[in-house]
């Protein structure tokens, strides 16, 4: 059975090419979220293996989010992205429940498998 | 030569005149002895007060000092009517016996502005003039020169009734001159005991030498009251003498009083320096909150360039990179879905390279630099949705910091036409006149733009404030928008 992803992000260009990509990988995309709050109902919903999680987002972030995620005892591997690099987030991510995280630009099926192995 | 002046001096040639006059009917009188006594204590005390008084009138236009002198010098002469040996004369002249301690006694009270203005001193003048006009108006009809000791006097011409009625009213206002000229001596004294070190260089020479007239005055009354008419003579004759003075005491005490006109300046000076601290700090207030606008300015429009960036090409640099690397991968597996990928990879690319392009121009238009406000006006009308017409734009460069800010103010106003005016057409006109560089966007649209409104209009006062510019939006609803700015340049 292939990994099912929920991929969280507000630009739908990134959403699209993730996409493209996940599946690509041998990924299922099961769902797409535009924000925070969408994304937390959308979890609950879908019961995705994996979330590709956007750190800024219009309401939430994406800490803010896979925090609550964590606290609500939902179990999905979440890999933090941004199109900004880990400097940025270092001491933020390494103190999330987050698996990982990724520069939007290095996105690839081996950075992923890396990361959620 | 001041109207004023010329004034002045024909009162100084009657004063001389009348003075001459009172000499001859003094020293011809039948009645007045000692004659030489009286003329000389009538002529000092006549032209010491006008002459002393127009001089304080001249150098103090301002201050009653003057006139009040000058007014009893012409009533010693009017008093000296009553030496003449005609009984009309006679009897005019003795309507003007007492009036010079009237006018003497609001001069003391008043010194050194001369102005009535506390209950005490307009209550203590009042009295005076009520003794000394009224009641000796009233005297007059029924006083009886020879039943007051003088033979020689000639008749009263106005005489109507009982010599008893004209010694009651006599001595009626010597009772009631009697507390005045006490009070008038405490108030003076109190007065003299609350000034300031300063103000009492001005007020002692006037103060000491009134009071001691007054003393010598109030002692003859009282004296002559008591029926003691003799005795009484003697300080009769030296308030008078002291009266003779007093008008070089004024003068002195007005010349002095420049320590008091020194401070009413400083006073003034200092009401004014209040107030300008008050604009100035006002000012500073508006500059420094201006300045904390321009500051903020920059971090907002930072912030802007950055989520720009953020948002528009990096976003589509992501998803090219991303497609690319698919494309790579896919690349001899199917060479179809690599073409529509390759497709896909070439659009974001030039949506990327339209935003940078579009971003770049807000940081800084390159075309302002280079070719100039001309060419940069015209790229906004091109890239306006509404019509724009540019009606004028200035021949040559305008120094850099202006043609920017006009282009941004131009930009702007642009913009806002474009999203609210729902405009048809816009003219915009950049004029340079008389050192003055005057922008204007106009449009036919909704109007009703408020200037304190929104971020960027008050960004672009700022701006403009910053050159020493003038800033205004106008437009009534329904009458369309005028942006204009006024900027000096050189």
């Amino acid at each position: 059975m292939p990994t099912s992803v929920l991929i969280v992000d507000d630009h739908p260009s990134f959403r699209a090419s993730a996409r493209r990509m996940l599946e690509s990988n041998g990924y299922a995309v099961v769902g797409e979220a535009e924000d925070g709050a969408a994304a937390l109902s959308a979890v609950k919903a879908l019961r995705p293996d994996l979330v590709l999680l956007d750190v800024q987002l219009p309401d939430l972030d994406g800490f803010e989010v896979a925090t609550r995620l964590d606290a609500a005892g939902e179990c999905p591997a979440i890999i933090l992205t941004s199109s900004r690099e880990l400097s940025d987030f270092r001491a933020a991510v390494a103190e999330s429940p987050a698996r990982g995280f990724v520069t939007k630009g290095e996105l690839s099926g081996e950075t992923l498998a890396a990361l959620t192995e | 030569m001041t109207s004023l002046r010329r004034a002045l001096i024909a009162l100084a040639v009657l004063a001389l005149a009348l003075g001459l006059a009172s000499l001859a009917l003094i020293l011809s009188s039948e009645h007045v002895s000692p004659r030489g006594l009286a003329a000389t204590l009538t002529l000092l005390a006549g032209w010491g007060f006008v002459g002393t008084g127009l001089f304080a009138w001249d150098r103090r236009p301002g201050n009653r000092t003057g006139p009040l002198l000058t007014a009893i010098g012409f009533t010693w002469f009017f008093r000296a009517l009553e030496a003449s040996n005609n009984s009309v004369v006679f009897t005019i002249g003795a309507l003007g016996l007492t009036l010079p301690y009237a006018i003497l006694i609001h001069l003391l009270v008043t010194f050194p502005s001369g102005r009535l203005e506390t209950r005490l001193q307009k209550s203590l003048v009042g009295v005076a003039y009520f003794i000394t006009v009224l009641m000796q108006g009233a005297w007059l009809f029924f006083a009886d020169p020879a039943r007051e000791g003088c033979e020689s006097c000639p008749q009263n011409a106005v005489m109507i009734g009982d010599a008893g009625i004209g010694e009651a009213i006599s001595t009626g206002q010597a009772l009631l001159a009697i507390p005045l000229i006490a009070a008038t001596v405490v108030a003076v004294h109190r007065r003299w005991r609350r000034s300031s070190a300063g103000e009492r260089r001005a007020l002692t020479p006037v103060l000491a030498t009134g009071g001691l007239a007054f003393v010598l005055l109030l002692t003859q009354l009282t004296v002559g009251q008591a029926g003691a008419e003799d005795v009484a003579v003697v300080p009769f004759v030296a308030a008078f003498a002291v009266f003779a003075c007093l008008p070089f005491a004024f003068l002195i005490g007005l010349l002095r009083s420049r320590i008091g006109r020194d401070e009413e300046i400083r006073s003034a000076l200092t009401a004014e320096n209040v107030q300008l601290t008050a604009e100035l700090r006002k000012m500073v207030e508006e500059l420094r909150a201006s300045r904390a606008r321009i500051v903020e300015a920059g971090y907002a429009e930072r912030r802007r360039v950055e989520r720009d960036l953020h948002d528009g090409a990096q976003q589509r640099l992501v998803a090219l990179t991303m497609n690319l690397r698919l494309a790579r991968d896919r690349l001899a597996a199917d060479p179809e879905g690599t073409a529509d990928l390759l497709d896909e990879a070439l659009e974001e690319l030039a949506a990327a390279t339209s935003e940078l392009r579009e971003l770049a121009r807000g940081i800084h238009p390159a075309v302002l630099s280079d070719r100039g406000l001309d060419a940069a006006i015209g790229g906004l009308a091109d890239r306006s949705p509404v019509p724009v017409d540019v009606l004028e734009t200035p021949d040559g460069r305008l120094p850099e910091s202006i043609e920017s800010t006009s282009y941004f103010v131009i930009a702007e106003a642009l913009t806002n036409v474009a999203r609210y005016a729902d405009a048809a057409r816009a003219t915009v006109r950049v004029a340079q006149t008389n050192g003055v560089v005057e922008i204007e966007v106009r449009d036919d649209g909704v109007g009703g733009a408020d200037p304190e409104g929104g971020s960027g209009l008050r960004g672009l006062a700022d701006r403009v404030a910053a050159l020493e510019g003038q800033f205004e939006v106008r437009g009534e609803a329904g009458e369309g928008t005028t942006v204009r700015a006024r900027i000096p340049c050189g």
